[in-house]
């Protein structure tokens, strides 16, 4: 399967994914469904949804993390640099066109308007974002007060967020040892 | 040299960015202030152009801060950067899948960093809020309380916050009415 066919074909595959997915991460899945497991069967449901357990454990962006994985098993190394490359592309051409646009027009009134009404719409769309991502990051007392102690170490104390991420990797190592030898 | 201090510096915030979505923006906001790169008032066009054009929300955004860095090619080293950890950590995770797939600090990880991430995104929201649905400097200024609110943004904000949240309306529209919404109203 690694020939110069399938490299391309992984290319565009992901170029369509990246440019047809508003959002990234979710967004993306029924979109990489049918690219990825009906039109082309280069992997299993299953091994889609398995690839998104792995792409939210592991660092970095999803969309990205499923698009290397996919890549690299169908077609090794160079098919993970083929599929990432497509998923970027279109962000890539997009946001370059469009920064220069705005950057151009930003002092024209009805555009500072639009921006203006834009952030508004900003706020209350992270604000939804937030409550789908606590249905599946809060699930007892404990990852609350985790929940709490993030946000009231960035908002009020104002910690740099590079210590506060730090810091819960650090605890979360504690807590697995902790929690292994309390099980054995 | 700043192309590679933009790889650099985007790179650090792929690798600390775990769960997906909006996980990348505390550090990436902290990191964009303080370089300069972005103005705060200016992060939050940055979110919007990322949510409203398609590709990840995380690229988007790297790929806004670098061309506003230092042009096309500080676009690309950026988004290269935020790229590059996840590409060679799920190659290597990739080889060694099944073990990885139980594994117990991986578990803990999810448990633990998870709601702490969700919990940061929450806080870069309220201070969001502040400068937008909220006047704080005119309040501290002396300013009255109709000051302190800005009745159209928190209009806007709680119309988008239903129609996304009950009604699950595609972001994309919701953030095209607000800006029709702002030239009409502002």
């Amino acid at each position: 399967m690694r020939d110069k066919k399938h490299i391309t074909g992984l290319f565009a595959a992901f170029f369509r994914i990246g440019l047809f997915t508003f959002g990234g991460g979710y967004a993306m899945l029924p979109m990489i469904q049918r690219e990825v497991t009906e039109k082309h069967k280069w992997a299993t449901e299953e091994e889609v949804l398995d690839c998104y357990a792995i792409g939210q454990s592991t660092p970095g962006i999803i969309a990205i993390n499923t698009a290397t994985f996919i890549g690299y098993k169908t077609g090794g190394i160079p098919g993970a640099l083929a599929a990432t490359l497509g998923m970027v592309a279109p962000s890539l051409i997009i946001i370059t066109a469009l920064s220069a646009l705005i950057l151009k027009y930003r002092d024209n009134i009805y555009v500072g308007k639009a921006l203006l009404g834009i952030q508004g719409a900003v706020v209350a769309l992270i604000a939804v974002s937030i409550i789908k991502m606590a249905k599946k990051a809060f699930f007892n007392v404990f990852t609350y007060i985790l929940g709490a102690l993030g946000f009231i170490l960035l908002f009020v104390l104002q910690v740099p967020a590079y210590y506060i991420i730090a810091g819960a990797l650090l605890f979360s190592v504690i807590y697995t040892i902790f929690k292994t030898r309390r099980a054995s | 040299m700043i192309l590679l201090e933009l790889f650099l510096n985007f790179f650090f915030i792929g690798i600390t960015s775990i769960g997906g979505g909006l996980s990348t923006i505390p550090l990436m906001t902290e990191i964009l202030i303080s370089k300069g790169w972005v103005i705060e008032t200016e992060i939050i066009d940055m979110i919007a152009i990322s949510e409203m054009t398609p590709g990840p929300i995380g690229i988007n955004m790297a790929t806004y801060a670098g061309n506003k860095a230092a042009g096309i090619l500080g676009g690309i080293s950026a988004t290269a950067g935020l790229v590059a950890p996840s590409v060679i950590i799920i190659i290597i995770i990739a080889h060694f899948y099944n073990k990885y797939r139980n594994n117990l600090y991986v578990n803990g990880v999810m448990t633990v960093v998870r709601p702490v991430v969700t919990g940061m995104i929450a806080a870069v929201c309220a201070n969001l809020a502040a400068i937008t649905l909220f006047d704080v400097k005119a309040l501290s200024a002396g300013g009255s309380l109709l000051e302190f609110f800005q009745p159209i943004p928190i209009i806007i904000a709680t119309v988008v916050f239903v129609a996304g949240y009950r009604f699950r309306v595609h972001p994309v529209i919701l953030i095209v009415s607000s800006a029709i919404a702002g030239i009409i109203l502002l």
